[in-house]
């Protein structure tokens, strides 16, 4: 059942979700209405270079073929490409040395009866002295 | 020996649990480094990839952009670590599931932030960024949804640039430093780690800045302290072996690079599924993250919460070797011809 405070929150999302999404609409209608033309990311940012224009046929800008610029940027793509491997290799191989850390086991030590009410099973994998020492800094505060 | 090794798994754990802690490192340094970064960058489009290069040409600031490239990468790894380890150890419970939640907000913002900081280089890749983000936003979700156009045309034209620049260094990271916030006092770790500062004495309140004997010995603090200089030693010694890449001058109207290494799986999907791919395939991976405290137990063992997870960041993986090693794939060429025909 809805609580007056909640309705009244509500009542506030809905009236103003359809005006802002009729409001932006309207608002927005020109540009996604003007065409590929203004649609095209070049006539937009203003980075050198990118202020040729498109060409109709898509192969040059700026007086470049797709191949001169491609041969432009080879060796630091390259090293770049070398490096994301590298990197995700060690991403992969961290989270191996963390799943081998932290997975969480069941226990196999059989619980006793008469606690098993009283005290949760463990959350965290953390050892013994792990929790040791965090109690001992929860003991330290105020 | 048994001993040894088992104390040495003890000792990483522990580690482990501080990543959070390191993460807020590595974010200062960023944000450091960032603001010297930007008393040489200039947004003008025309001077933009010069003032980079000019950067890059002096010793000093080329060592500081160096610094903050790596240390953002740090930054991003350190993060799927931490991610992965607190899906590990169960955010079951309230507390444990809202710093969750609330961490999922920070890997957008954090993702956000990282996309923001693509398109300031002025480069090649800069303007393929751009790219991506004007086609996916006006091309794809503005034909579902046409108010996105006014976000659109909010960062075009002659400002764009400088409007990204400032969302990059003032709004996002201001945005981050709030979340972090709400995040630690959720975050159970995180609780912890702070306990040291939270002892209030008489002289702490008379303005005397004494620390509290044993302080610098408190578990946690000494481990923060020793992965700090770690991390710093490291993004050092790679800022000054391996250069942060800048590629030629942006031509506009082709895709001849390939995004960084943490995107990579994106650009894997889009490979398959063309340019749509982009934008529903980081809502999907966010969603899955969002679902996990919901099929994780409070108990012992692992659950569909952990498998979910590990199942998820093992496809992400996957993918991204496959961007990586794979060939490049015009997707903006293909969908602008496809968008004038």
């Amino acid at each position: 059942m809805l609580r007056p405070k909640n309705m009244r929150t509500d009542i506030i999302f809905w009236f103003f979700l359809p005006i802002f999404l009729v409001g932006t609409t309207a608002f927005a209608h020109g540009g996604a209405e003007s065409g590929p033309e203004t649609r095209h990311p070049e006539t937009q940012i203003g980075l050198p270079g990118s202020r040729m224009g498109h060409d109709d046929m898509g192969t040059t800008t700026g007086g470049m073929t797709r191949g001169e610029v491609a041969e432009l940027i080879e060796d630091t793509q390259a090293v770049e490409e070398k490096r994301s491997a590298i990197k995700l290799t060690l991403l992969t191989l961290s989270i191996v040395g963390l799943i081998y850390l932290y997975f969480p086991r069941r226990s196999t030590v059989a619980p006793l009866a008469s606690t098993t009410t009283s005290s949760p099973a463990p959350q965290t994998p953390l050892s013994a002295s792990t929790a040791a020492k965090t109690d001992d800094i929860e003991r330290r505060s105020p | 020996m048994l001993l040894a090794l088992k104390n040495l798994k003890s000792e990483l754990q522990q580690t482990g649990m501080i990543l959070g802690g390191l993460l807020l490192t590595l974010l200062f340094f960023t944000v450091v480094s960032g603001i010297i970064l930007a008393l040489f960058y200039n947004t003008q489009p025309e001077e933009t990839y010069r003032s980079v290069l000019a950067i890059t040409e002096n010793p000093f600031t080329a060592f500081i952009r160096n610094f903050h490239y790596w240390a953002t990468d740090l930054l991003i790894f350190t993060l799927f670590l931490h991610i992965t380890r607190v899906a590990l150890t169960k955010p079951s419970g309230k507390p444990r599931r809202y710093a969750w939640w609330i961490g999922v907000g920070l890997l957008i913002l954090v993702g956000s932030e990282m996309l923001l900081g693509t398109f300031l280089r002025g480069d090649q890749e800069s303007i393929e960024a751009y790219t991506h983000f004007f086609l996916g936003t006006t091309g794809v979700v503005a034909s579902y949804l046409p108010f996105v156009t006014v976000i659109t045309d909010f960062f075009s034209g002659h400002t764009a640039l400088f409007r990204f620049f400032i969302f990059h260094a003032v709004v996002v990271p201001f945005g981050i430093l709030s979340v972090i916030v709400i995040h630690g006092l959720f975050a159970p770790s995180f609780r912890a780690m702070i306990a040291p500062w939270k002892k209030m004495s008489d002289a702490t309140i008379r303005g005397e800045l004494k620390p509290q004997p044993g302080f610098w010995r408190t578990p946690s603090v000494r481990k923060m302290g020793m992965l700090t200089l770690v991390a710093l030693v490291v993004i050092i010694v790679l800022s000054l072996l391996l250069p942060a890449p800048l590629l030629s001058e942006p031509h506009g109207g082709m895709e001849v690079t390939k995004t960084p290494w943490w995107i990579l799986w994106v650009v894997a999907v889009e490979n398959i599924y063309g340019l749509n791919a982009m934008l529903i395939a980081p809502v999907i991976l966010f969603a899955v993250f969002a679902a996990v405290p919901l099929f994780t137990k409070d108990r012992a063992g692992a659950d569909w919460g952990v498998y979910l997870y590990l199942i998820a960041i093992a496809i992400v993986l996957a993918l991204g070797f496959w961007g990586a090693l794979g060939p490049q794939v015009p997707h903006t060429e293909m969908f602008m011809e496809g968008m004038e025909m």
